[in-house]
């Protein structure tokens, strides 16, 4: 690693971490940055404070990341879909942390399309979210009961994803029913 | 639907984020983004072309100028607490970048959001404020610095062993 020939400017550290700078000085201010711990953190404590305003204010709808997905999933199915399932102005606002995953095992062959289950899912989140004492029929605990439960019920092979590498922790699931049938959702 | 509505009904979401974060109310973040959208609509036979999306942050940039230059010929309320409804179910980090937000002059705010959550380019970010990149510059600076020590100051600050 060799020092750069000109001096690192503290603008330079802001278009650096910004994407602003030449591509051929990025280097310079990488070696920089490696012999320069205090602008290293500078740089670091930018970089944090961007995750922490967009951990904020992503998915900025007034449910938190939930609202926001539906519109998305609402706007991808068209126009009817956002306005006519308003939610009821009883349920709070979810965080995003508590959004729902919502699947249907072995639904390929169906024929609903995937945006209008995500609004279904989500409506469902929506209304059991909110609840503290009766959020899943089945608790996340019996994970292999809820399984052969639903996929009893279903008729076909359901099981609870593996998020833990995400970070989330099954809660539990659900059968609810759907414009073509059966579903369930687990929240995760 | 038009290509032009089409752009524009996308950036919806962008918007919304953009206006929460720098009206830090959501009631008038909403408004800001609803009269944003009307302004564009109204006037897409104005849209020379060009992008769009820079179009939409310079009008809801000017329409919040406009608000606040309005609100400080009236006397203004207050909050005594916090109570954000937003802010509840976020994690304290998120709580913590809110306040250090609100300590910001208006156009460093904006800069920084641009720039940090929109993901705006310099260059865009000057057109859109009407001043040279080097304003922009050294408004994200300041922004930055300031924010940060905001920050810090709110946290129980690790001392520096010597």
């Amino acid at each position: 690693m060799t020092q750069p020939k000109i001096p690192v400017t503290e603008d330079e550290l802001h278009a650096y971490v910004d994407n602003e700078l030449p591509t051929e000085r990025r280097s310079d201010v990488e070696a920089w940055l490696s012999l320069h711990p205090d602008d290293a953190a500078r740089v670091q404590s930018w970089r944090a404070m961007a995750d922490a305003l967009h951990s904020r204010y992503d998915l900025g709808g007034r449910g938190g990341g939930a609202e926001a997905a539906r519109d998305r999933a609402a706007g991808a199915v068209g126009h009817g879909a956002g306005s006519t399932a308003r939610r009821p102005p009883c349920l709070r606002p979810s965080s995003p942390a508590a959004a729902s995953a919502g699947w249907r095992a072995g639904a390929s062959a169906a024929p609903s399309p995937f945006q209008s289950f995500t609004v279904d899912a989500m409506d469902a989140h929506r209304l059991y979210v909110v609840e503290v004492r009766h959020p899943v029929e089945v608790p996340g605990s019996e994970r292999a009961h809820l399984q052969t439960w639903l996929t009893k019920r279903c008729g076909w092979d359901v099981r609870a994803p593996e998020l833990a590498a995400a970070g989330l922790k099954l809660v539990g699931g659900r059968l609810l029913p759907g414009s073509d049938g059966t579903r369930v959702i687990p929240d995760v | 639907m038009t290509a032009f509505r089409q752009s524009v009904e996308a950036m919806i979401l962008a918007l919304r984020r953009y206006a929460r974060a720098l009206a830090r109310d959501a009631d008038v973040a909403d408004d800001l983004v609803q009269d944003t959208l009307v302004r564009a609509l109204r006037s897409e036979r104005l849209f020379l072309g060009g992008d769009v999306r820079s179009w939409l942050y310079t009008i809801l940039t000017n329409l919040n100028k406009n608000r606040r230059r309005s609100l400080a010929r009236r006397p203004q309320f207050m909050p005594l607490l916090d109570n954000n409804p937003d802010a509840s179910g976020t994690e304290a980090e998120g709580r913590d970048i809110a306040r250090a937000l609100s300590t910001l002059v208006e156009e460093q705010r904006a800069v920084l959001l641009l720039v940090m959550l929109e993901g705006l380019s310099y260059r865009e970010v000057a057109d859109i404020q009407g001043v040279p990149i080097g304003t922009v510059m050294s408004r994200l600076a300041r922004a930055r610095a300031h924010v940060k020590a905001s920050l810090e100051g709110e946290r129980p600050a690790l001392r520096r062993v010597k």
